[in-house]
């Protein structure tokens, strides 16, 4: 009954778009230079409670998608399959904020909800 | 998907980054060592997790030193996954192999994995504690040594690493599963006897003893104790007899609960210990005593102070050494039938060695070895009643049971010698009773009837080991065939008959088999376990192997064999590895390397359902 739920809710959410993700970690430097977008790093893995609601909770909430496909390069990094630039991290997930030669601006540990992503990226913006 | 609606709780509880703990702040693992257990701890912070079957604990790179024992604590599910929300303590309790000996350095690895409910998770991390442990206070343990990983030996391994550590509990998982959709006879008898209350237990294997009773397992038995009672001469009555069989029975139960005690408390490989050669040797010996007291050179008899000390306790005249015989051998025929009933008792030892309970594990033989003498019980009860008055025919049949004791006795220490003397041994007997039987001696006239057919039956076993010792000498080693060698080395021309033979490709260690696994995928693998001494294997080569339709059908399998008779420990990691008590067993592999568990066979199989069992495959 869960899993339907999960699916229909899933395909919903689908109908109203998507994260942007550049393709990898060199590409979205490229694109942050060339736009001066501040770019956003999440490191997840698969098998991770914490990771998988920051992508499908958070991330799906309409207005955090709008306000990051509008505002960041996004780069995915698999901590298991990705090399991390040097990125590290206490667990999963982790998200960087990065300007575009790579300098960290600010990190997040951990999931964080739809308010508390969101005034982090309003602390950001003040900066 | 349960974790979606963890995952909403986190809206309540969300924490920036700074207040989560450090890794090695949320897992503090410790461990104490106290005589022979380890007590270890993974203390956990606020808020953190741990997953079950993330978490492991292992004895590691400590020569000789196992983890008997392992006890975890009871996981919770925890929206899905099955978790320890509170620190989990885990004691562990050591033993050695037989030869460790003095102060060794003992090295218990933890793994484990966890998340903070606030919505962070941890990498893979594990910690090893050496410890400094005397030996000497060690339970020597037969079982095999737990599955080693290299340990990186470090604190907290580190946590930016980006690789995945071997992962054991995903296979052994995948087993269960396959297990419970597809079990073999040994897999059944197991689960029957998992998570059921202790009379169940009882009740099952007493059941499991009756069954064994049925097959040909328990016939030896019979003669021995006839041979028993009968021995018991003029009083016989039908009470007497049904309760020197309910001693017989019941020395037999205890000589089973003995086992489960020793099962229970060591596990282990049990088949193996009780075949070895000189056990062997020494019952084959015991026998040979046996045998020759009942033609009447001697008598066996426990020395006269005790006789008199246990009469005088008991101040009984009919226990005059009458029945402590018949315990002697109850318990003794137990030990020697036991191994023949292979796929019963093998559930069953595997059952109580896993369990690691010893009262269990004697209770629960005691009553399977009672299961097993129920047809003594009638036997004992329906001698007495039923057997003619005894006279001067009762020698004669002390002195066949005399024979077949003889013929156990050959049988027995067949396993350790060379099959050629076996061979001759065999006609000995065989030549021997036709001689005792009078063969050569002329019929008394007058008295034909009954005679004429003792010596036709005298020199028909003349003529059968003069065949048998013939065939010994031209290299023959099958009783039911000795003269194997002569005929079909006339038979050569005949096309039709030339014997296709199996080849089998010697395995000796858990890696090569591994590797010989890997080299043939695609095509289905037998492998087969055999040792000089297991009389089983020797029917397998005899019979089953012989029939070539049974070759026919066993060449589109590659053909692998593991001979454990030195019992070495690669070759207990073999057993170990497919839960094998002892040989024969045929274990078998899919197209892919996997083996197919449901379809093990334990214990002999004749052509036919050899056959059949192949086909199913």
């Amino acid at each position: 009954m869960n899993k339907i739920l999960f699916l229909v809710v899933v395909c919903s959410m689908t109908l109203f778009g998507d994260i942007k993700w550049s393709e990898n970690y060199v590409q979205g430097m490229k694109e942050a230079s060339e736009s001066g977008k501040i770019m956003m790093v999440m490191l997840s893995k698969e098998d991770c409670p914490a990771c998988w609601y920051m992508e499908n909770v958070v991330f799906e909430n309409e207005a955090v998608m709008k306000r990051i496909n509008a505002n960041f390069i996004n780069v995915h990094l698999d901590i298991h399959k990705d090399n991390l630039e040097g990125l590290d991290f206490i667990g999963t997930p982790t998200i960087y904020f990065l300007d575009a030669r790579g300098q960290k601006i600010s990190r997040i540990d951990g999931a964080a909800n739809v308010k508390d992503f969101t005034s982090a990226l309003n602390a950001l913006e003040l900066k | 998907m349960k974790k979606l609606l963890l995952l909403l709780l986190l809206i309540n509880s969300l924490v920036f980054g700074g207040k989560f703990l450090m890794p090695d702040e949320a897992f503090i693992p410790s461990a104490s060592i106290d005589g022979d257990t380890i007590n270890l701890e993974v203390n956990i912070g606020e808020d953190i997790y741990l997953y079950s079957d993330k978490f492991k604990v292992e004895v590691v790179d400590s020569d000789g030193i196992t983890a008997k024992n392992v006890a975890l604590p009871e996981a919770h599910d925890h929206d899905g996954d099955m978790v320890y929300t509170s620190s989990p303590q885990v004691a562990i309790t050591l033993a050695k192999d037989a030869n460790v000996s003095g102060t060794q350095k003992v090295n218990v690895k933890v793994s484990f994995q966890g998340c903070s409910e606030q919505g962070l998770c941890y990498e893979p991390m594990d910690k090893t504690f050496s410890f400094d442990v005397d030996t000497n206070i060690l339970s020597i343990t037969r079982v095999e040594h737990v599955k080693k990983i290299v340990s990186d030996s470090v604190g907290i391994s580190s946590v930016v690493t980006p690789s995945k550590p071997l992962d054991l509990t995903t296979a052994e998982t995948n087993e269960t599963a396959f297990a419970n959709e597809d079990i073999s006879e040994t897999d059944k008898i197991q689960d029957l006897l998992k998570n059921q209350n202790i009379l169940l237990v009882l009740a099952a294997f007493f059941g499991i003893g009756v069954a064994l009773s049925l097959t040909p397992c328990i016939f030896p038995m019979i003669p021995i104790l006839s041979s028993i009672i009968a021995s018991q001469g003029e009083n016989l009555s039908a009470k007497r007899g049904f309760i020197l069989a309910f001693v017989y029975v019941l020395f037999m139960a205890l000589a089973y609960a003995f086992i489960g005690f020793f099962v229970g408390a060591f596990g282990g490989n049990l088949q193996t210990d009780l075949q070895n050669p000189i056990a062997l040797s020494i019952f084959a010996l015991i026998f040979v005593a046996l045998a020759f007291s009942m033609f009447g050179f001697y008598e066996i008899g426990l020395p006269s102070s005790w006789q008199s000390k246990l009469t005088g306790a008991s101040d009984n005249a009919s226990a005059k050494g009458g029945f402590v015989g018949v315990a002697v051998m109850g318990f003794l025929s137990a030990l020697i039938v036991g191994p023949c009933a292979a796929p019963g008792l093998s559930g069953a030892f595997l059952y109580i060695g896993q369990t690691g309970d010893s009262a269990l594990g004697a209770a629960a033989l005691f009553v399977m070895g009672f299961g097993m003498g129920l047809p003594l019980l009638v036997v004992g009860a329906g001698a007495g009643t039923f057997m003619p008055k005894p006279g001067g025919w009762m020698n004669k049949v002390t002195i066949v049971f005399g024979v077949v004791m003889l013929g156990i006795a050959i049988e027995m220490i067949s396993r350790v010698i060379p099959s050629q003397i076996t061979m001759y041994l065999w006609a000995l007997l065989f030549i021997g009773s036709a001689v005792y039987m009078g063969a050569f001696e002329a019929l008394e006239v007058g008295k034909r009837s009954w005679n004429a057919l003792i010596k036709t039956v005298a020199i028909i076993f003349a003529l059968y080991g003069s065949i048998i010792f013939v065939g010994g000498l031209t290299g023959a080693t099958s009783l039911s065939k000795p003269l194997e060698k002569i005929i079909s080395s006339n038979a050569t021309t005949n096309l039709t008959t030339v014997e296709q033979s199996l080849s089998f490709k010697k395995i000796s260690s858990l890696a090569e088999l591994e590797r010989v696994l890997d080299e043939n995928k695609g095509k289905k693998i037998l492998l087969d376990f055999a040792a000089d001494w297991c009389v089983a294997c020797k029917e397998y080569e005899e019979i089953t192997f012989k029939d070539p339709t049974v070759i026919k059908k066993m060449n589109e399998f590659v053909l692998l064999r593991a001979d454990i008779t030195k019992s070495s420990p690669e070759d207990k990691a073999l057993t170990k590895k497919f839960k094998l008590i002892g040989p024969p067993g045929i274990v078998f592999f899919d197209e892919n390397g996997k083996e197919i568990k449901s379809k093990t066979i334990i214990g002999y199989q004749a052509p036919e359902a050899f056959l059949d069992h192949l086909n199913k495959i």
